[in-house]
């Protein structure tokens, strides 16, 4: 009797004291405090469950099927990713396939009947909400996995009809990651199609754009794409408000990046805006005072 | 036969009277409870996680539950001395074998039901159960499972102590649920010995990944025909027999 008394006084005073000393220096731990509950537990190891979170929502995407490799260890295939052509691993006559070279395995047989393998992907709200759990932890885990952000505000945002959501995940993914244009690119986005508030809009856009200029030679085709993209949405947001000077310099900016001979329709249709501003009575004072 | 059934009343009585079921049971309970009421952006028919986290349990619960009853069951007799008593006529050494693993199969196989239930209840719950072929089929397998399992562990337990049989119960089945469909890969990619001991694995462990339905169940992928899963059941019969079997011929010439 008298130990487990002993014990749990002990506990106890080991409690209180443990408490006391987390009330006294909270505030001079700033980072201690910041940390949340999963980040105390798991530390760095919270990045890499996170990243495998995200691995998993696109799993669930797959109907349980990883990209890289299936059950079978082959890799999901690449061909039905367009969607039309359906490319299945299995073998849908149900014969005992043969290894490489080999006789027939009828283990592999058996299973590739248990395990489903063929290519498929979620459809329709009531489905595609099942990869949520997994990225939204995704996200809080590793708040620096841009793509498990992009892609989770593009779920709530572009499938999902939760606008404000996606737009409150690429906030809290901007202010985790200040340097990161693309996020600014995408809440442009919403706030320019979705939400037709131009003022924001136009901001976002102007902000990706800075962040984004010195980067240019490590963009892929696709960033690149997107960049071009910021310099038209930002113009065309700023044309929107009526402010047609600061337009008018970021219409010529996109002007900028097709080549002379470009016959790209959206060109044509900027040259023409460009030519109609410049000859409006602000457009021309816009450049006066710039030069 | 009334012996083999009496070995298997005594046996299944054995899982209620221990705390192991029942912590599992209300842990697995508390957490499908707390994981279904999560809400994730205020959607409320998201079920397919608490799917994946119920049958994980579940299986992993019932494995946890059946490899040391099976295992265990000769060393206990042992060391209370009544194995001398219990193969006084009318048992033979073969009745005892037979009772002793079927006895640690049904009683786990119920223990398994229940938790079943439980996840099935939680799924309905929350809307959205699935479909009724695949949950029965996915429970069927599974109980195949633990009908090979637990003669597995049983059959150890005549060749090695208690504690390594389950040890080796555990590494086997672990091994070839999550690696078996791999393992022939592993070995055409290995050199040397482990070559033909990865071909030798692959060929003469039972393959646990056929019994694991989870992935149709949880992704609402078809059914699967019933002629496979009539092969799978004679699969299961077939190694059931040669782990019990395997263990007679160890046991009938064992001094107690």
């Amino acid at each position: 009797m008298m130990p487990a008394v002993l014990l749990i006084a002990l506990l106890s005073l080991a409690g209180v004291t443990s408490f006391k000393v987390h009330e006294a220096f909270k505030y001079e731990l700033p980072e201690a405090q910041s940390q949340d509950i999963m980040n105390r537990l798991m530390g760095s190891a919270q990045e890499m469950v996170g990243d495998a979170m995200f691995t998993k929502a696109d799993a669930y995407f797959h109907g349980g099927l990883y990209k890289q490799k299936d059950f079978l260890g082959e890799p999901r295939s690449e061909k039905a990713e367009g969607h039309e052509e359906e490319a299945h691993h299995h073998d849908e006559e149900g014969h005992a396939p043969s290894e490489e070279g080999g006789a027939p395995n009828w283990i592999r047989w058996i299973d590739r009947q248990i395990q489903a393998t063929e290519h498929r992907h979620l459809e329709g709200v009531d489905e595609e909400v099942e990869m949520l759990p997994f990225l939204a932890l995704a996200s809080r885990l590793n708040p620096n996995n841009l793509s498990a952000i992009a892609t989770e505000a593009y779920w709530l945002e572009g499938r999902l009809g939760r606008v404000d959501e996606g737009i409150e995940v690429l906030v809290r993914g901007i202010r985790m990651n200040p340097e990161a244009w693309q996020l600014d690119y995408q809440l442009g986005m919403i706030y320019y199609m979705r939400k037709e508030d131009y003022a924001r809009s136009a901001a976002v856009f102007k902000e990706s754009i800075r962040k984004a200029r010195g980067r240019e030679r490590d963009m892929g085709v696709q960033d690149s794409g997107a960049f071009e993209l910021a310099h038209y949405l930002a113009a065309d947001s700023l044309d929107r408000l009526g402010l047609s000077g600061e337009a008018l310099e970021f219409y010529r900016q996109c002007l900028a990046f097709f080549g002379p001979g470009s016959e790209v329709p959206l060109k044509g249709k900027i040259e023409a805006r460009v030519r109609e501003l410049a000859s409006s009575g602000e457009g021309a004072r816009y450049f006066r005072e710039v030069e | 036969m009334s012996s083999v059934r009496a070995l298997v009343g005594l046996v299944f009585l054995e899982i209620y009277r221990k705390k192991d079921f029942y912590v599992a049971l209300i842990l697995m309970a508390v957490i499908l409870v707390y994981a279904s009421q999560i809400e994730v952006y205020n959607f409320e028919n998201i079920v397919r996680y608490v799917r994946e986290i119920g049958l994980m349990l579940i299986y992993l619960f019932s494995i946890f539950l059946a490899v040391p009853l099976a295992a265990r069951q000769l060393a206990a007799e042992r060391d209370q001395r009544t194995l001398a008593v219990l193969l006084a006529k009318p048992v033979t050494r073969g009745q005892f074998i037979v009772g002793k693993s079927l006895g640690a199969f049904l009683a786990s196989l119920s223990a398994f039901l229940i938790f079943y239930s439980v996840f099935i209840l939680v799924t309905l719950a929350k809307g959205k159960m699935g479909s009724p072929v695949n949950l029965i089929q996915a429970g069927y397998l599974f109980s195949l499972s633990l009908l090979v399992v637990t003669a597995m562990a049983s059959a150890l337990s005549y060749f090695l102590t208690s504690p390594a049989a389950m040890t080796l119960a555990f590494v086997f089945y672990f091994l070839m649920s999550l690696f078996g469909a791999r393992f022939d890969r592993f070995a055409e990619e290995s050199v040397g010995l482990a070559r033909p001991l990865g071909k030798a694995v692959y060929y003469l462990l039972p393959h646990f990944e056929f019994f694991d339905l989870r992935q149709r169940v949880i992704h609402d992928w078809d059914p699967v025909s019933w002629g496979l899963i009539a092969i799978i059941t004679a699969y299961a019969v077939l190694y059931t027999a040669l782990f019990l079997f395997s263990g007679w011929l160890k046991f009938r010439r064992q001094p107690l």
